[in-house]
């Protein structure tokens, strides 16, 4: 994944893409969990969670409109009087992290639709967990005097969610994003708190990952290197 | 269009609140890496290089699922759900050994006894290998917050295996 500041779609639409079912253009100024469209989203090209292993890999769920150009890419800083400037490495890679989160709040909001009561327990208890991480993360930036970048409004899914079991693949799909991007930071920050904060997103997006490919009969359960892998 | 930020719980911003002060900074990560160390390094005995001691609580991890899986009727009830832990555990090892330069042979220290396995039943041999994963998983966390950047990320990948390994074997 790149450590760029905005999530960064492929320059190029990929194939299928045209058909997509309704994505949206418009740019929520915050991330709308009822803007989750409820009918199944047509998907691109297919592509298996470790399409987002490593740290220069496009996430499997992507933006599903470019962002306007250079809307959001230098953030305007406002460092706290007497403090130096944020690392931008660091802090692009927190900003693509909670892309990955926002990603992850708007496909948990999708596949509830296709879940029956018990995995649907689950999944708000997940969806839960990452608002909570992705409004920590917001929190995190301002607190360095960094704009955090908005929520796309729509994001192109891997694959078509139909049923359960493509719904369940979209999560596992959008844990192995979030794991590899809090990998990211982890690679790319020095601070104890920060890595902290890292480690927990990694770890947390591995063991919803674990939880629902096991669900879905998938091996191994959990990769060997969760966010490489 | 109703902003989240809204229609979350209170409890959340309370429970998840960071402190505040500006973490993105990498000098103060620098001079906040040192007593850390420093604290760690009296935690007892430890191997010279912190992902030597990984790599042997990895194959001891390895060794200990082996050594349940090779004991007749818990290896037969047991093989599907610790196997990949145990090969998840072998690779996490192998990968230490190269970030330590390390080129002998991957099988080379392994245990020579099969110890038994002090449980005979299959709930008592998971609770022993999900307490093993528990311990690797927090050594390594520990680890995560004080080794190089590209050691770190590697740490960090070996603690979140282990924890979800753990909690898929509940």
């Amino acid at each position: 994944m790149s450590p760029s500041a905005t999530p960064t779609p492929s320059p190029s639409p990929r194939p299928g893409a045209g058909s997509a079912g309704s994505p949206r253009s418009s740019r929520s100024a915050r991330p709308s969990d009822s803007a989750a469209p409820s009918d199944s989203v047509e998907a691109s090209s297919p592509a298996s969670p470790t399409d987002s292993a490593d740290a220069s890999s496009t996430p499997a769920v992507e933006p599903a409109a470019p962002a306007p150009a250079g809307s959001y890419s230098e953030p305007p800083s406002q460092p706290k009087v007497g403090q130096p400037a944020a690392d931008p490495v660091t802090t692009a890679a927190v900003q693509t992290a909670l892309g990955t989160e926002y990603a992850a709040v708007w496909c948990y909001s999708l596949i509830e639709a296709f879940l029956p009561e018990t995995l649907d327990k689950h999944a708000r208890e997940d969806l839960t967990a990452h608002r909570v991480r992705r409004d920590a993360t917001i929190r995190l930036l301002a607190d360095s005097g960094v704009r955090a970048v908005p929520a796309e409004a729509a994001y192109r899914t891997p694959a078509p969610v139909t049923d359960q079991n493509s719904a369940m693949r979209l999560v596992v799909s959008a844990e192995s994003d979030a794991a590899a991007a809090w990998r990211s930071v982890l690679e790319r920050c020095d601070d104890s708190g920060l890595r902290r904060m890292a480690l927990d997103g990694l770890t947390d997006a591995a063991v919803r990952g674990a939880r629902w490919s096991e669900q879905l009969g998938s091996k191994p359960v959990v990769p060997a290197f969760p966010g490489r892998d | 269009m109703v902003s989240p930020e809204c229609a979350l719980p209170t409890r959340y911003r309370v429970i998840r609140r960071l402190p505040r002060r500006p973490i993105l900074l990498g000098l103060v990560a620098a001079a906040a890496a040192v007593p850390v160390a420093g604290l760690l390094a009296g935690c007892g005995a430890e191997e010279a290089d912190p992902l030597a001691a990984l790599a042997t609580r990895a194959r001891a991890d390895a060794d200990l699922i082996d050594s349940i899986l090779n004991f007749g009727p818990l290896g037969a009830a047991l093989s599907t759900r610790l196997g990949p832990v145990a090969d998840a555990r072998r690779q996490h090892a192998v990968a230490l050994g190269v970030e330590l330069g390390d080129t002998s042979p991957t099988s080379a220290p392994h245990s020579t006894d099969p110890t038994p396995p002090g449980e005979t039943d299959v709930d008592s041999a998971l609770q022993r290998v999900r307490t093993a994963l528990n311990d690797s998983a927090r050594q390594a966390g520990l680890r995560v917050l004080t080794l190089p950047r590209q050691r770190a990320a590697l740490a960090g990948s070996i603690a979140a295996c282990c924890t979800a390994y753990e909690a898929v074997l509940q």
